[in-house]
């Protein structure tokens, strides 16, 4: 599976950059994306919209299966005892501020950090707020809408990091990379487990890309309709669920065709031959 | 699912949702209470979390969470006049509780809701104040567990209990508690009375260990059914899915013969019977969830607003089965589903 790392500024990517030898992709215009293997990190910039935005534009482009990763990690202010500086805080509930809408991260995963909820700002927060919440950031929001329309949402992850106790005009760039340094290990350890349930739990049948490749050739050869191919998958799905795991040699038994005629017999033959 | 992933795997109940208005509840505490040791997250309508699209449900399965939620409208659900068994009675339903702890292959619900987390309705008096007011004067029909297993979890949530004592003042109120558990004990302490039908879901052992996963092996829920009986209780057996996977014939007539050779059918209330059938606007999501399980691969024939097996499949099995069925018609009222 893929796994995608949202960061709203580069001082947020920057240890993740470094640990994992990601490469700036020269051909992405709108936003900065690495990659390296199946890890991609976008830097989305700050605030909810441009969140958003990267995170449909970079799954758009890389991701094609609803069982990859998404985390967006940063820092986040903080006005609780219950969190301390510098800690990583797992999002279990996301809070818009605008719309009051509330998003559930749907946490099926084991792990060891501490949960809480945030409340998604359009603006900066501080102690002086009358608005004021216990945890607070102003981009979860817009990565959980997007991204909720691609992933499982046992797979969007928001790993906050605590960094300023809701004085926002006082953070540093320096604060911001130390504290996402001390963290990027244990976030970077989080991914691989994530990375490993979700592959030793899919539930979608899916192909691999050979025998995506042959079926398509298949397809074309027979020229079969959307009917006729969804009834072929069916078959073959019902073959691998009885067992029989690789795809049979269907190329020799098949002839060109050129009419619906041919097409028919043809089918027809197929079909019996999976049954 | 790989021995692997388990380690990742949140405990079951990890997560409590409570909507903001369940917290008026006593049962939302005493629930809460319970797995004191889970988050507690709050919700202003459980809705919010439990129709959210792109959840794994096959995932939530292995490891549900529960939503407290309190039932603004809509207690009770008129049901079809057909085969309930009690055609003097006006038949309803309900929904105390949502999804349930087994993992059935064949369950509607897969078609029917985006979440496998659980819903308890914590408002159970409503219910009932719902239910009394539609039976004034007249004798109703309630099964109140179409949407869940109650007994298996009867030791948390205790809402047989609640309704024993219901029904134990109104008479005239009949329900039906489906379940495939063998936890008999949860009953053994109450009085059978006549308005309260147990209805035990059994299944051929090979259907069970295949696609019932996570629930009781067919010994076990026949030692809870004769146990019933002995007690006196009102019994119905559902033999309902019938799966016509390969050798259903021969699979489920030797399931038919230990069913006539352990169980004194001639003291059960009813026996139900119906093959899989699935309302057409639910299947679709079905099949989506269900990609890995050879109950889907089948030769589906859509029969009005039902996707069911072909006339013929079942012709043929009924066929097969028909000595047996005629043995079940002669020991005790037999209702076929459809």
């Amino acid at each position: 599976m893929n796994i995608f790392f949202i960061c709203a500024l580069r001082a947020e990517a920057k240890p993740f950059i470094e640990a994992l030898n990601l490469k700036k992709l020269l051909d992405q215009r709108a936003f900065d994306v690495y990659k390296r293997n199946n890890f991609f990190l976008c830097i989305s910039g700050i605030g909810k919209v441009k969140a958003a935005a990267a995170t449909a534009y970079v799954l758009t482009a890389f991701s094609k299966n609803a069982g990859d990763i998404l985390i967006n990690c940063g820092v986040a202010g903080y006005n609780t005892p219950l969190i301390s500086k510098g800690e990583t805080v797992l999002i279990n509930k996301i809070t818009d501020q605008d719309t009051f809408k509330e998003f559930f991260p749907n946490i099926i995963i084991s792990h060891s950090y501490k949960e809480h909820e945030i409340h998604t700002f359009s603006k900066a927060v501080s102690l002086s707020s009358p608005e004021k919440k216990e945890f607070v950031d102003m981009e979860s929001s817009g990565v959980y809408i997007a991204a909720s329309r691609f992933l499982y949402l046992n797979n969007i992850y928001f790993l906050k990091v605590a960094l300023d106790n809701l004085s926002p005009e006082g953070i540093k760039e320096e604060s911001i990379l130390s504290v996402m340094s001390e963290n990027v290990n244990s976030i970077l350890n989080f991914a691989e487990s994530a990375d490993l349930l979700s592959q030793n739990t899919s539930f979608e049948f899916n192909f691999s890309q050979e025998d995506e490749r042959k079926l398509s050739e298949l397809f074309e050869k027979m020229k079969l309709t959307k009917s006729m191919k969804d009834k072929v998958i069916l078959l073959l799905k019902k073959r691998y669920v009885y067992g029989k795991k690789t795809l049979p040699d269907m190329q020799n038994i098949i002839f060109p065709v050129t009419n619906k005629d041919e097409r028919k017999k043809e089918f027809d033959k197929l079909i019996e031959y999976l049954s | 699912m790989t021995s692997l992933s388990n380690i990742y795997l949140k405990k079951p109940f990890s997560h409590i949702y409570v909507e903001n208005q369940a917290f008026k509840y006593d049962e939302t505490y005493r629930i809460t209470n319970f797995f004191k040791n889970s988050q507690l997250i709050e919700v202003s309508d459980y809705r919010n979390v439990f129709n959210s699209h792109n959840q794994n449900f096959n995932l939530q399965k292995k490891t549900p969470d529960l939503i407290l939620a309190v039932k603004k409208d809509n207690f009770l659900y008129k049901g079809s006049d057909l085969c309930h068994g009690y055609e003097n009675m006006d038949f309803y339903y309900l929904t105390n509780m949502i999804n349930c702890l087994y993992d059935c292959d064949y369950c509607f619900i897969r078609g029917m809701y985006t979440s496998a987390n659980i819903v308890y309705f914590v408002n159970t008096n409503d219910f009932f104040d719902a239910v009394a007011e539609e039976a004034l004067g007249k004798d109703v029909f309630i099964p109140i567990s179409y949407e869940s297993d109650l007994l298996v979890m009867e030791s948390i949530f205790r809402i047989f209990a609640r309704w024993y004592s219901f029904c134990v003042e109104n008479s005239n109120v009949n329900i039906e508690v489906r379940t495939k558990s063998s936890c008999i004990n949860v009953i053994k302490k109450y009085r059978p009375v006549k308005n309260i039908l147990l209805s035990w879901t059994l299944s051929p052992d090979l259907i069970i260990s295949s696609y019932e996963k996570k629930s009781p092996p067919l010994q076990k829920r026949i030692k809870a059914v004769n146990q019933a009986l002995e007690a006196g209780w009102k019994v119905r057996l559902s033999f309902d899915p019938i799966l016509l996977i390969d050798d259903a014939e021969k699979i489920y007539t030797s399931f038919f013969n230990q069913i006539l050779s352990e169980i004194p059918v001639d003291f059960l209330f009813d026996l139900n019977i119906g093959f899989f059938r699935m309302p057409t606007t639910y299947f679709r999501e079905f099949k989506s969830k269900t990609q890995f399980s050879p109950v889907l691969y089948s030769d589906w024939e859509y029969s009005g607003d039902h996707v069911t097996y072909s006339s013929d499949r079942k012709e043929k099995f009924m066929k097969s089965a028909e000595p047996y069925l005629k043995e079940f018609s002669r020991l005790t009222k037999v209702l076929y589903m459809v």
